[in-house]
């Protein structure tokens, strides 16, 4: 009976969930309703979790609850926490959502929502879901070892120096382009700049409580932050309506670079406890909240979808970054479907306090679904504005004009209709003085969730105030990601130096760590600073070569999952991660041919540094622009670069893969797997 | 009346239960129980164990010192 129950309940679960999709990818002409997406993503992700994870726990990973996790063996109280799976879950979801599943279906929805959408919930599904679970029970079965150390022990030295170089890699262009959306989000804007700034101060003081006055009280802390925060966002309103403190906080782009990597080196420099742990208790907090309180008010308000299910943009010419939607819609939106850098957390911390190896199902497969509907989530904020004001908020001055009239007539002659005064009505409805040409996704976002927040709550009088709500919420989160990586980018230099000169590496020496801070900081703030001066937004080359970085990280995880299964010899389920892998390597090298060698100046980088060149050969640019045009030339051959290395960064691993794959298709030699011992658990169940 | 009575104070046993369990986990998510965690390691290892800001400090030089964030 019970059975009976099950099979008719989860028949009711996919039929809804089949129609839920049918109905969102077969409508076409009208508006849709946002419960088809919820409904959609979560009867996708029901089943998925269900049926799919419960297929790869038992037959391919054969988790085994009666073998002690390495939390229980070395449980130290630092390190090795045994830790109740539904707070790990909490920490391990908390670390891998970051600005990537906001950000990455905000700028896709130029395609349309559908695209998006689907890839959102199938990328999830049967790749990134499927790369953090086997990775973190890889990472269990050694002893909670990193990505870098697998990579090195069981596919090979150069697997293992080509994971650290990725990670570098990613890690100084996430930088840069998290950055760059707080710059965009942040210019000319008194209000959000007065927020973000005073979260400095906030942080600091929260540091001070927690290490002298009440130390480790978090809970405290975190809530006086939090009280502090909302004061400020409302004390923005009176510093944007006071002429002379709004001209102090009324900032260029170049300003707020130059801000912004000042504060990158005092965060890496300083004492962790000072600014970047307080700002990180404060953010996680933060973060958590506005995504639920975002799917609360997704679910109360139903907006309509406004955005068609396909733009004309498909073919490549969108405004908000160039390139067809195969293969950019894919790099585009990385986090939300799948994250090389989630397999860093995966291989990081998580393993070191699970509790048993059956949680790893729902911590490693489960916080993934649960990042995917915040992309889901971030897709119908993004949809639910009229198109033609997303395209106005997200499109560069070079493209649409920067005044609301010559932005109006451009985006209506595309089909999507925009009345002048709209743009000047609802940047005066969030308390802006202009919304036009903010590329990057954040502003967006953020009038997204400002309307859905003010429907439940306040109506419009409080739409400015959510808006910079959101703004501060976006921003915050993403500079917690500036600092904590900018310090461990700082080590990861160290390291590298360290080998070459002794005292570099002592992670303790004073000029040591302003040198690695220095150097660190310069990376990230120069791929910065070229996407501030970008005419095309930064965006528009940036984002793509973070998308590419992330998914090289990703096929190396799955190259170093795929290398484990076949040692435990699970040939005939190869192709669970197998298959994600060829799709991500399809993809990242499509995107990275084009993005190095496609014509169209607006995609090609050699083709726009080339378009440059022929307008200062032919006299276009004037005197006086002509050292900018080279820097910029010069910017494009760089980028063009970086995007090669990376491409012939993953034909190096294949081929090395391909080679120790051979061997043990052979039988060459007997593979030795390096899984640490069995040790039975002595904690009985329930523990 | 005592049945309702019974039953008003099983209900409030029940919710103060809930509430426990709540705040025990959210002060497991938030760090706050961190120290206590270490203490019950440190004993059971018959470890002297370190002073409260001195395992606030260390626990964050090394937590912050590997991906603790995610793009």
């Amino acid at each position: 009976m019970k059975r009976l129950l099950s099979i008719v309940l989860w028949s009711i679960v996919s039929l809804a969930g089949a129609g839920a999709l049918g109905a969102i990818a077969l409508h076409r002409g009208e508006r849709i309703n946002a419960t088809w997406f919820v409904l959609a993503a979560g009867c996708c992700y029901l089943v998925a979790f269900r049926f799919y994870s419960a297929f790869i726990a038992a037959r391919i990973l054969a988790l085994d609850d009666s073998r002690a996790t390495p939390a229980e063996r070395f449980d130290d109280g630092r390190d090795f926490v045994p830790t109740n799976k539904w707070v790990l879950l909490g920490h391990h979801f908390a670390a891998i959502a970051g600005p990537g599943p906001l950000v990455g279906p905000t700028l896709a929805a130029q395609f349309g929502y559908l695209p998006g959408t689907l890839w959102l919930i199938a990328g999830s599904v049967l790749g990134g879901c499927v790369q953090d679970f086997v990775i973190l029970f890889c990472s269990i079965r050694r002893d909670g070892k990193s990505l870098g150390q697998m990579a090195r022990e069981e596919v090979g030295r150069w697997g293992g120096f080509l994971a650290q170089l990725a990670i570098l890699a990613i890690m100084v262009i996430l930088l840069a382009v998290i950055a760059l959306v707080v710059v965009n989000a942040l210019k000319s804007s008194p209000w959000a700049t007065f927020t973000l700034a005073m979260t400095i101060p906030i942080a600091l003081l929260m540091g001070i409580y927690l290490r002298y006055w009440r130390v480790g009280r978090v809970l405290e802390a975190s809530l006086m932050g939090f009280a502090l925060v909302l004061f400020v966002v409302v004390a923005g309103q009176w510093v944007a309506d006071s002429p002379s403190w709004a001209r102090v906080f009324t900032l260029g782009g170049t300003s707020l670079a130059w801000a912004i990597i000042v504060y990158g080196f005092a965060a890496s420099a300083l004492p962790v406890w000072l600014l970047l742990a307080p700002r990180d208790y404060l953010s996680a907090f933060i973060k958590v909240g506005a995504i639920l309180a975002l799917a609360g008010g997704i679910l109360l308000v139903r907006p309509d979808v406004q955005m068609p299910a396909l733009t004309r943009f498909i073919d490549g010419s969108g405004p908000v970054f160039a390139g067809k939607i195969f293969p950019f819609c894919f790099i585009t939106i990385a986090c939300g479907a799948i994250s090389g850098f989630h397999s860093l957390v995966a291989s990081g911390t998580t393993p070191k306090m699970i509790l048993r190896e059956g949680h790893a199902r729902l911590i490693g497969y489960g916080a993934m679904l649960m990042e995917s509907f915040v992309g889901v989530m971030a897709m119908v904020a993004a949809c639910s504005m009229p198109p033609g004001v997303y395209f106005a908020i997200n499109s560069p001055a070079a493209i649409v004009g920067s005044t609301a009239e010559a932005a109006s007539v451009t985006i209506t002659s595309w089909g999507f209709p925009l009345l002048p005064g709209a743009m000047h009505e609802l940047a005066r409805s969030v308390g802006e003085q202009t919304l036009l040409n903010r590329a990057g996704g954040a502003p967006s976002l953020a009038v997204g969730m400002a309307q859905i927040f003010s429907s439940t709550i306040g109506g419009p009088r409080l739409m400015s105030i959510w808006y910079h709500f959101a703004i501060m919420f976006e921003a915050l989160f993403i500079l917690t990601v500036l600092d904590a990586g900018t310090r461990v980018g700082r080590f990861m230099i160290q390291d590298l130096g360290g080998h070459f000169w002794k005292p570099f590496g002592r992670t303790g020496w004073m000029p040591g760590i302003l040198l690695s801070s220095g150097m660190i900081v310069g990376l990230w703030g120069y791929f910065l600073y070229q996407g501030v001066l970008d005419p095309l937004g930064g965006i528009n080359s940036l984002w793509p070569l973070f998308g590419i970085a992330n998914q090289l990280l990703a096929a190396v995880a799955l190259v170093v999952a795929s290398t484990i299964l076949m040692k435990m010899g699970r040939w005939r389920w190869l192709w669970v991660t197998l298959a994600p892998m060829a799709v991500l390597v399809t993809v990242t090298m499509t995107a990275a041919w084009q993005k190095i060698f496609s014509a169209d100046p607006r995609l090609g980088f050699l083709a726009y540094a080339s378009s440059l060149a022929a307008q200062i050969a032919s006299g276009a640019v004037l005197a006086a622009k002509i050292a900018q045009t080279q820097r910029l030339i010069f910017n494009q051959r760089l980028d063009a670069a970086v995007t090669a290395v990376l491409a012939l960064m993953i034909l190096a691993l294949l081929a090395d893969a391909a080679r120790h794959w051979y061997v043990l298709i052979v039988h060459r030699r007997e593979p030795v797997l390096h899984e640490s011992p069995y040790v039975a658990t002595r904690w009985v169940e329930g523990d | 009346m005592r049945r309702a009575e019974k039953r008003r104070s099983a209900v409030a046993g029940a919710m103060v239960r809930l509430a426990r369990t709540a705040w025990k986990v959210l002060r497991e998510w938030s760090g706050d129980a961190a120290y206590d965690r270490y203490l019950r390691a440190a004993g059971a290892k018959a470890q002297a164990p370190l002073a409260p800001a001195e395992f606030y400090v260390e626990q964050l030089n090394r937590r912050y010192s590997k991906p603790t964030r995610c793009c």
